[in-house]
């Protein structure tokens, strides 16, 4: 087509440009190539035309699959409407649909098929199969995702795996789909006295736990205890019975719907904690009826109910003795001594916490070992025992040390100095009592080098002095007060959860003394 | 009222309503319809003239003298809109025609609405399609298959021009091509037209509307004809859930008794206008037709499950009951009883039993 002349005509036109002999071979060559092509019929070109789920569909109706249709299309609309009805902020916008993951849609148009073929000869069990299969499939198939969405742009890609973080794969919503069909499916699988339908329970009640509908869950697993129970020979795959898989189940489902509604109902909790510990009796888990009686005791503790408490912790205590589980026996003892601390009895406390001591030092468990040194160290205090207590303290505060944990540092260096200061406190009470010239000496010489050696026993009362820790007091006695107070109670908020409670009086004791 | 060709005036040339040749009557009613013989008047008049009789005079008398340009435009807007209506009723009408079996006399009602239809929007719109689908259908129905492809060939290739065509019409125009490869014996290609058909109509209305239904219908036909039972077999039986389901709805709008009106004023009024589910016309043809054909075709069946012969007895029951034909529904009832006899599902039998009494409580307040 010529183009319309740019400037003013130029007297002369020029003749149409004929086209030449290598524009014309161009033209034949290409006619040519196209007649070799094979002529396309009517179902090819409308391939081309279509969406690929629409091809999809068509051949699946065309075979006569008209239920996997249904299903099919209505996923895909759910999806949709999902996504319209979060607003357009929603995250769901940067994720592909379904409708466009080919390899997806290829995959349930597959399974699906299979199951209505199946269904239509009446096999069910043939039914349950596909579409488990599919369920496993999109419930392995979260990772896929994120690779599908990889040329999104990097801001998206951030938040997206936020969101990720959060929905915790992006497929749940297929797989949990695919999970309740199985359920249905299996109710109607007849002649395996519903050992499918057990399965279908099993997978339906994780799904909802894993969306945190914990009740719903624990509705399903009951069910699924329920089929299994008469059954004890149905095995799974790694050699574990229905029954005891359910326990198992069960068992944990049970504890954290306690552990979720310990604030507002303990009652309620303890119901479900007495539940689970039946149900790990039932599993003949030892491990498990362990924790179950540990959990529960250590409710009931915290309702105030000592005694049973102690029951449990012992049941506690004696399955972890027969495991030989050091871990779980300095839990025990140190729960028990806890317990025996709050009813008032001090010595059976001791002689728990001496014996947690023993087991953690036995097995090194260092941390453990600081832990219970520090215990005892802090009972050993508010008893007035000042020399064990420094012993404990001086213990665990090396251990801290060698751990390199920061916060048992300070916590323990300060315990240690109070201890100390306990110790010393007798002492420089004396003295100062005393009042004899020697004596005031002393407390001056003290005063000023700090570096005299406790001479307390000898009939010249000597002076003795703090290690060489932090919280040295300074020479004017009442900034000695002021600091001594301050810090060992800044210390205490942070260690309060892990001490006891008496240390708060013995401190304040201190300081009054020293102020005194 | 005979009319001489040569004796018209000069320049205006009288055609026959149908065959377009000149004209040798005229209709005596609204004096503006010309054919070429008595045949023709007579297929167009059970057809669709009977309907539209009076309607044309007003349509085809020539203009008056209007003086003003404001009222020549008020009246050009009239008779658009008059036109307008006219599409819808012709083809409202040859539809109804087409799902009674009377291909015949579905004929005129399309060409009048083809015209009407090119009258106001052009040759070669998309408002054209649904005319030609007619016309195509009766084609195949009365035999003339190329005749049918041509006119299908002509609607299809309006379709892929327009890419905005909305999925209704799409799925109307795969239909109908469905049907027609299936009466030339394709089944393959048919099977393929129809599943198009399905995915569009479920694109507009969703999976289990009756409207999509009709292609599963036709779908099963096809399976049935190539011998694939157990195929055909769970399509009839979609077709009769979802014809079922959307039958009890509007049912129980129908039988739900009224409450009792509580306070005064115009907000009972208000509450109790509620929007009701209904058939049109075509919907009413197409369902006796389905309906029936399922009955017979599971009636006739050796294998036959009782559940399905229940609901597809309880449907047609219902349907009878909203058409109004008591005695009909209650034949079909009883039936349905029987059928869902002795069939562990206790809901569906259930839901006959109290329709049933519904029904005779019905009847009693209509005597």
């Amino acid at each position: 087509m010529p183009t319309p002349p740019r400037g003013p005509p130029s007297g002369r036109l020029q003749p149409i440009k004929v086209p030449g002999k290598a524009e014309r071979d161009l033209f034949f060559k290409q006619e040519k190539l196209r007649q070799q092509q094979p002529e396309l019929s009517k179902k090819q070109t409308t391939r081309y035309r279509n969406s690929y789920k629409h091809n999809l569909c068509l051949d699946m109706l065309q075979d006569g699959y008209h239920k996997s249709f249904s299903e099919l299309f209505a996923l895909i609309k759910q999806q949709e409407e999902e996504r319209q009805r979060q607003g357009e902020e929603s995250l769901m916008w940067a994720m592909v649909m379904l409708k466009d993951q080919h390899e997806k849609l290829d995959m349930l148009k597959q399974h699906l098929c299979k199951a209505e073929e199946a269904e239509r000869k009446g096999d069910f069990a043939e039914v349950y199969r596909s579409r488990y299969e599919l369920a496993r499939y999109f419930q392995s198939g979260g990772d896929k995702c994120v690779i599908f969405t990889g040329d999104f742009a990097e801001v998206y890609r951030s938040r997206y795996e936020l969101a990720r973080y959060f929905q915790s794969g992006g497929d749940k919503w297929l797989a949990d789909h695919f999970f309740t069909t199985c359920l249905q499916t299996s109710a109607q699988v007849k002649g395996d006295n519903g050992k499918t339908q057990a399965q279908g329970y099993l997978n339906v009640g994780l799904a909802l736990e894993e969306q945190g509908d914990v009740l719903s869950a624990a509705e399903h697993f009951e069910a699924y205890y329920k089929l299994s129970v008469d059954h004890r020979e149905w095995i799974q795959a790694d050699n574990l019975t229905f029954h005891t898989d359910a326990c198992i189940n069960l068992w944990r489902i049970y504890s954290s719907i306690a552990a979720s509604i310990e604030e507002e109902d303990s009652q309620e909790s303890l119901d479900y904690l007495i539940k689970a510990l039946k149900l790990a009796t039932e599993s003949q888990d030892k491990e498990l009826q362990g924790i179950a009686s540990y959990r529960l005791g250590h409710a009931y503790e915290q309702n105030g109910d000592g005694e049973t408490a102690l029951l449990h912790l012992n049941e506690y205590l004696k399955i972890c003795t027969a495991e030989s589980d050091s871990e779980g026996i300095g839990k025990a003892c140190d729960a028990i001594a806890k317990a025996y601390a709050k009813q008032g009895k001090v010595e059976e406390s001791i002689t728990y916490l001496k014996k947690f001591v023993e087991v953690a030092e036995k097995s090194g468990e260092e941390v453990a070992l600081s832990k219970a040194c520090h215990n005892l160290g802090n009972i050993f205090n508010s008893l007035g025992r000042y020399s064990e207590a420094t012993e404990y303290f001086s213990k665990s505060y090396n251990l801290s040390r060698s751990l390199g944990d920061k916060e048992a540092i300070s916590t323990n260096r300060v315990q240690f100095g109070i201890a100390m200061a306990h110790k010393m406190m007798k002492g420089l009470d004396s003295h100062t009592v005393m009042g004899t010239r020697p004596a005031l000496e002393r407390l001056i010489e003290w005063k000023n080098a700090r570096v005299d050696e406790f001479e307390k026993p000898f009939p010249e009362p000597k002076k003795e002095e703090p290690k060489p820790r932090e919280p040295t007091p300074p020479p004017p006695q009442s900034q000695v007060t002021e600091e001594t107070e301050q810090e060992p109670q800044e210390e205490e908020k942070v260690d309060d959860s892990k001490t006891k409670s008496e240390l708060t009086d013995e401190t304040s004791s201190v300081t009054e003394t020293t102020a005194s | 009222m005979t009319l001489n060709p040569l004796a018209n005036p000069k320049g205006t040339n009288l055609n026959c309503e149908l065959c377009q040749k000149p004209a040798f009557i005229q209709c005596t009613k609204c004096r503006v319809t010309y054919y070429c013989g008595v045949e023709h008047q007579k297929a167009d008049w059970v057809g669709i003239h009977e309907k539209i009789c009076q309607s044309l005079i007003a349509l085809r008398q020539g203009a008056p003298f209007l003086p003003s340009q404001e009222e020549r435009q008020k009246r050009e807007r009239h008779i658009l809109m008059k036109k307008t209506t006219m599409i819808d009723l012709t083809r409202t009408t040859g539809q109804k025609l087409l799902f009674e079996g009377r291909h015949e006399q579905a004929v005129p009602a399309a060409m009048q609405s083809l015209r009407f239809a090119i009258d106001v929007h052009g040759l070669d719109s998309i408002e054209l399609v649904p005319s030609y689908l007619i016309l195509g259908e009766a084609s195949i129905g009365l035999g003339r298959l190329s005749q049918a492809e041509e006119y299908l060939a002509q609607a299809q290739w309006t379709v892929l021009k327009t890419p905005s065509c909305s999925n209704a019409i799409k799925s109307k125009l795969y239909r109908n091509l469905g049907l027609l490869y299936a009466a030339k014996g394709e089944y393959d290609d048919s099977l393929r037209q129809l599943a198009d058909d399905i995915y569009h109509a479920s694109e507009n209305f969703g999976t289990d509307d009756i409207r999509t239904s009709g292609g599963y219908f036709h779908m099963a036909n096809v399976f049935f004809r190539q011998g694939r039972m157990e195929i055909a077999d769970s399509l009839y039986r979609q077709v009769s859930n979802i014809w079922y389901n959307h039958l009890q709805k509007i049912v129980k709008i129908r039988t739900k008794t009224p409450d009792t009106p509580q306070g005064i004023g115009p907000l009972i009024i208000e509450s109790s206008d509620e929007k009701e589910d209904t058939l049109d016309e075509a919907q009413e043809a197409e369902a006796i037709q389905v309906l029936n054909a399922i009955y017979d075709m599971q009636e006739h069946q050796q294998s036959r499950q009782p559940q399905d012969l229940a609901t597809i007895c309880h449907a047609l029951a219902m349907l009878y009951f909203i058409l109004m034909d008591i005695s009909k529904a209650k034949e079909f009832g009883r039936k349905a009883v029987v059928a869902s006899e002795g069939h562990p599902d206790d809901s569906l039998s259930r839901t006959i039993v109290e329709f049933m009494k519904n029904l005779e409580s019905q009847t009693q307040r209509v005597m």
